[in-house]
Formats: C-alpha cells, sequence, structure tokens
C-alpha cells in the first residue's frame, strides 16, 4: 500500500500515472490533478471511478490521499482544524516533488473547504481550482456541527459496531467504527466548529481560475453564488435535479464539466504564455465565451 | 470456464494474495476465493481495498493492463459486482496478447 509519512503520520496515497501518449502528444502535461475528499464517512475511492480515472485518462498525473483520521491514513488524536489540513498537504506535495510546479485541485464537499484554504494561504502551489458541493458559509459550520454532535452520542452508546461485525456487514461496521473514532475520539468536532469561514474578500483573493459545481436543491448555493460573484475567474455550474452528493449523483455530465475546465484552463494558459511573450496582458485564465458557455 | 489454464491459477493466486494483504486473513469472508467469487457480495470488499488492489495489480502487471481502460466505463458499484474471475479474464487475454505480439516480431506492438 502506498503510504507516505508526512507530518509525523502516515497518510494512505494513491497515484495515477498519466498515460504516456498524452504526454509525448501535448505540448506539455496538464499539472498534476489532487484530490480532496469530504468529512468523517468519506475517503478517497469517492473519487475514484467518477473523476480520477478520466482525468488521468485525459493526461494528468492524479494524486488522491485520504485524510489525517480518514480512510487508511492514520488518525491522530488532534490536528482537524484547516490549517493543519493544508500543512498536511503542502507537506504531501513536497515529499511527491509536486511542490515545483502548481497542482490542480479538486475538492469534495469540505474537502473543497481545505482546496479553497489552500489556494488562499499557498497561491503558489494551486493553478486551478475545483469545488463540489463547498461549503463556504458559518450556518454550515454551525449545522454540521450539531449533526456530528449527535452522531457521536449515538455512535458512543451503542453497541452497533461490533454487533454488526458479527454479520456479514463488514461494511457497515467499519464505517461506524470510523464515524465513532473520528466524532468521539479525536478533536474533529471541536476543531470544525473553530474553523473559518469565507468572505467576499477572501474571494476577490482568489488568483487562479474556479470551477464549483452545486446541485440544485443543495443548501450551499447561496454561498457558491456569493463566490461565483466575487471571484476574479470563477464558473459555477449548477446540476439540475440533484442535492448535496453531486459526486455520486452526477455521473458523466460532472466528469465533462470538470473535464472541459482543465481544458480550457490549459489552452488558456498556454495562450497567455503565448501571449506574454507578444507582450499583451491578461487577466484571469478562461476566456469569457468558455465562462459563459459553462453557466447553464 | 472451460480451460483453466495455469496462467488463469497463477493470476488467480496472485488476485488472493493480494487481497488477503489488503484486507488480512482473518476479515476475508469467503472459505476460498475462486474465480466465481465476488467483490461485493463474497468478500464484502470496500471501495477503498478495490482501490488499493488496482494499485497493486497495475505494480505487478504494468501499464499493458491498462486496468483504468477497463475500468474506466463502470462506477465502483459495477467494479465490485465484478466477480474474481472477470479480473483475471481480463488480465489473461491482455497479458497473453502482448506475448503473443512481442513473439511474433522483434519490435514489441501495444496490447489491442
Amino acid at each position: 500500500m502506498a503510504e507516505i509519512l508526512v507530518n509525523s503520520l502516515r497518510f494512505h496515497v494513491q497515484r495515477l500515472p498519466a498515460p504516456a501518449e498524452a504526454e509525448a502528444d501535448r505540448a506539455g502535461p496538464g499539472p498534476a490533478v489532487v484530490f480532496l475528499h469530504g468529512l468523517v464517512v468519506d475517503n478517497l475511492s469517492s473519487f475514484y471511478c467518477p473523476l480520477a480515472v478520466p482525468v488521468a485518462r485525459a493526461g494528468h498525473e492524479v494524486v488522491l490521499y485520504d485524510l489525517r483520521g480518514h480512510g487508511l491514513s492514520e488518525r491522530p488524536p488532534t490536528g482537524y482544524d484547516s490549517r493543519t489540513a493544508v500543512s498536511d498537504l503542502v507537506a504531501l506535495l513536497s515529499a511527491l516533488g509536486l511542490a515545483r510546479r502548481p497542482v490542480h485541485l479538486i475538492g469534495n464537499s469540505y474537502g473543497g473547504t481545505l482546496a479553497l484554504h489552500t489556494a488562499l494561504a499557498r497561491p503558489d502551489l494551486v493553478a486551478g481550482l475545483t469545488l463540489l458541493e463547498p461549503p463556504l458559509s458559518g450556518a454550515w459550520v454551525e449545522n454540521m456541527v450539531d449533526t456530528l454532535s449527535v452522531a457521536a452520542l449515538s455512535l458512543e452508546d451503542s453497541p452497533v459496531s461490533a454487533e454488526l461485525s458479527s454479520l456479514r456487514l463488514r461494511k457497515a461496521a467499519r464505517l461506524t467504527a470510523v464515524a465513532d473514532a473520528l466524532l468521539n475520539h479525536t478533536s474533529l468536532i471541536d476543531d470544525i466548529a473553530g474553523g473559518r469561514t469565507f468572505g467576499p474578500a477572501d474571494y476577490a483573493r482568489l488568483s487562479c481560475p474556479v470551477l464549483t459545481v452545486c446541485g440544485e436543491h443543495s443548501e450551499l448555493v447561496p454561498g457558491a453564488r456569493e463566490l461565483a460573484g466575487y471571484a476574479p475567474d470563477c464558473t459555477l455550474r449548477i446540476l439540475p435535479g440533484l442535492g448535496h452528493d453531486v459526486l455520486k449523483e452526477s455521473s458523466g455530465v460532472l466528469r465533462d464539466a470538470v473535464l472541459g475546465h482543465l481544458a480550457a484552463v490549459r489552452d488558456a494558459r498556454r495562450d497567455a504564455g503565448r501571449d506574454t511573450a507578444r507582450g499583451a496582458v491578461r487577466l484571469g485564465g478562461i476566456r469569457l465565451g468558455e465562462r459563459g458557455a459553462l453557466v447553464p | 470456464m472451460t480451460m483453466t489454464s495455469e496462467e488463469t491459477r497463477d493470476t488467480l493466486a496472485e488476485i488472493t494474495r493480494m487481497l488477503v494483504e489488503i484486507v488480512g486473513d482473518e476479515f476475508l469472508l469467503a472459505d476460498e476465493v475462486t474465480m466465481m467469487t465476488t467483490f461485493n457480495e463474497d468478500l464484502a470488499l470496500e471501495s477503498i481495498e478495490f482501490v488499493a488492489l488496482a494499485e497493486r495489480l497495475h505494480e505487478r502487471y504494468g501499464a499493458e493492463v491498462d486496468l483504468m481502460g477497463f475500468l474506466a466505463e463502470k462506477d465502483m458499484e459495477a467494479i465490485l459486482a465484478m466477480s474474481v474471475g472477470d479480473l483475471v479474464a481480463h488480465i489473461d487475454r491482455v497479458t497473453r496478447a502482448a506475448l503473443g505480439s512481442r513473439a511474433a516480431g522483434p519490435h514489441p506492438a501495444p496490447a489491442a
């Protein structure tokens, strides 16, 4: 298993290499794409089929990892705040030799929040962002802390994990065991409760192109609209008929949107390189026509 | 399966060894892993464990096996619904084609 020691913790990391012909085919390979998953019951595997394999086949080196405490990564008692998560990611990029060239971050749910924190703290490391259902507002933090606290209580008194493991319900047993460990035996809930949220001034500082994808029925749409309104180069894509779980439910639509955005950013960077050579000045990463075309 | 060749037995043994490594002997629910064993129903394999298996297969059999190409059109549910035999058959098909093309001429051709 691919384990990498970073910030004194073992992280479970999976790399999917870009197909060789893709690198030979283009002027240069696209940026490496790093995926950040959501909270508690999530891990790197939820990206694998819907996005990670297609992005790798489109010619990007792909890095998937389990956040601290999640999936197959080590679970320390503390360090679930966003500052530590950014530090984990930066150290991981260095360890993988990916800190010299900016990477594209794709974050799902809370992973999107972490991707945004990273782009604001270390703009030099981030070539672009794709945020799937990112929770951005203070209201979300309160709701989430309430939900997690209720879940923590219900897990604490329940022998459910032991019962399930004796049956042929291994998956459910593992899931509840991880949730119990994270919610009742780490600082995760307190760290989330103390988390910093974002505002217009943060969004205005975003120097890289951003694609934000939300489900039509998600309560996170207003926050995403605010982000799209203030960020210099942000495309908002609302997927009809869906709620929070766009990653699981949207199949090809999401994949096409993400691949389209990665290709547009890559082409714009290439064009920007040519324009700079001719002395022209460009702001933002994507041409306006493409931005408009992506918004339904 | 009409033909259970030596390669098939080897590939099956190799995948079984990887599964034991990933899941742990005591957690491997099936008494014996056969070509008919399914990842979800029989092994209760988690998505993350399949991802770990895919990584090992890539390391062991190389890019020729094009596991990503094989998995590209499937979602995780469809992948976990597969039997171990489906995966073995794919690996054997590709490795046999690669061996054949290597034997056919001095320059190795990419596997179809």
